[in-house]
């Protein structure tokens, strides 16, 4: 019945790299141009009022509107309003920058332009970092963890796309894949439900495992990964079962903090495993966690397509 | 011509910073970079003097002064009426401040 392909898999290091692809030559090319005609604005006002007036357009924000809508777009408006906090500390360092260049342009270009641009920096990163601090001391507390959509939406696609439904069981990540699904337009085709089963004893209850599974083989184990998924799927009538079940923070029955297992099931019953063991600290082994288990279940989603697609 | 061409360029430079950074509130300060202002400051210096290049970093405080106020306001903005229209009012508030700012000191 099961088929547990387990496959030790961590998050690559230099995720942030690859985003770098993501951006179309097309979206460069608009930024390009919105660059190119603040420039050539700030150039004609020079000639037409002087350079005081001219030196107004060295901070005209025309690029904003074209980024926020691209990020919108893409990754949602929470991203965007994200943004646009972060262009406000941009900002000040600009203020920085400019004031420093009035400053010491005269005596040195040069130097003064690298003074400049140094200035910009330390001033936003120095404002960012004591945000950062100050919103930890008062114990601001971000309502879902900052996880951009863009690993939710193929996961409806591929559902849509092959008229299945999905059923969810999360342990460690306490709904927030289910709240990440759900967010993405046409989820309600797709998505039956989940369940945030996190003792033992909700696994049982909700998902109908033996608690002597549980005993046996701990909560954070591939074992209970599967019941989970197969549990969550039964309950629901769905054709797929997702679940993850993992050590967040502090370790766990022995276990070690980081240690996660993702199951994803199919409705002639075969399932797949994953497991992650990277440790990435409490509040980042969460996000780690949801991108894993949305990209898992994308890749099982399309290699099951393909399966499906095969003759005979 | 050469200030379009360097102007666009530095956007784009750092555009592609930004995009590698995380969160998105790191990223978002790259939003601000002064890319244009790097590039047509460094033309003006070399083409005119660096003497014109300071007195665009004047007109420069009262932008960037400008983009502070627009930015601080974008943020409900953008929560409130989307990305689009929410940036297009910033860069509306952008055009009201700097305009007086600059019909006030930069004359």
């Amino acid at each position: 019945m099961s088929d547990p392909a387990e496959r030790p898999d961590e998050e690559r290091p230099g995720f942030e790299l690859r985003k770098l692809s993501r951006i179309s030559p097309r979206e460069y090319l608009i930024r390009f141009a919105f660059g190119a005609v603040v420039s050539a604005v700030a150039a004609i006002v020079t000639l037409a009022f002087g350079p005081r007036l001219g030196g107004l357009f060295l901070a005209f924000p025309a690029i904003l509107p074209a980024t926020l809508t691209l990020l919108e777009k893409k990754e949602g408006l929470p991203q965007a309003a994200s943004d646009i906090r972060g262009a406000t500390i941009g900002s000040i360092g600009m203020l920085g920058f400019a004031i420093l260049a009035a400053a010491l342009l005269a005596r040195n270009a040069g130097l003064g332009l690298a003074a400049a641009l140094a200035g910009w920096m330390i001033v936003s990163f120095a404002l960012y970092s004591a945000l950062r601090l100050l919103a930890a001391a008062v114990g601001e507390r971000q309502y879902l963890p900052e996880i951009p959509t863009v690993e939710a939406e193929p996961v409806i696609a591929a559902l849509r796309g092959r008229e299945a439904t999905l059923a969810l069981a999360e342990s460690c990540t306490g709904g927030t894949i289910a709240a990440l699904l759900t967010n993405v337009p046409g989820a309600g085709e797709v998505i039956r439900g989940g369940f945030v089963t996190w003792t033992d004893e909700a696994k049982a209850r909700c998902l109908g495992i033996d608690p002597a599974i549980i005993a046996e083989h701990g909560a954070v184990s591939p074992e209970v990964a599967r019941e989970m998924a197969l549990g969550a799927r039964r309950a629901l009538g769905a054709d797929i079962g997702m679940a993850i079940t993992g050590v967040e923070g502090r370790p766990n029955d022995g276990r070690p903090p980081g240690l996660t297992y993702i199951c994803v099931t199919g409705a002639d019953g075969r399932n797949w495993v994953h497991r992650h063991s990277h440790d990435h600290g409490a509040g980042r082994n969460r996000e780690r966690d949801v991108r894993m288990a949305l990209r898992h279940l994308h890749q099982t989603l399309t290699s099951m397509e393909q399966r499906h697609d095969r003759p005979g | 011509m050469i200030k379009a061409l360097l102007g666009g360029t530095a956007v784009v430079a750092f555009a592609a910073l930004g995009e590698l950074l995380r969160p998105r509130g790191l990223a978002g300060i790259f939003a601000a970079a002064p890319s244009v202002a790097l590039a047509s400051l460094a033309v003006t210096s070399a083409v005119t003097g660096s003497g014109s290049a300071a007195a665009q970093a004047v007109g420069m405080i009262a932008g960037a002064a400008g983009l502070v106020v627009a930015s601080l306001l974008g943020i409900e903005s953008v929560k409130r009426l989307g990305a689009l229209r929410g940036s297009l009012a910033a860069v509306t508030v952008w055009l009201l401040v700097g305009a007086s700012l600059g019909a006030l000191f930069l004359r």
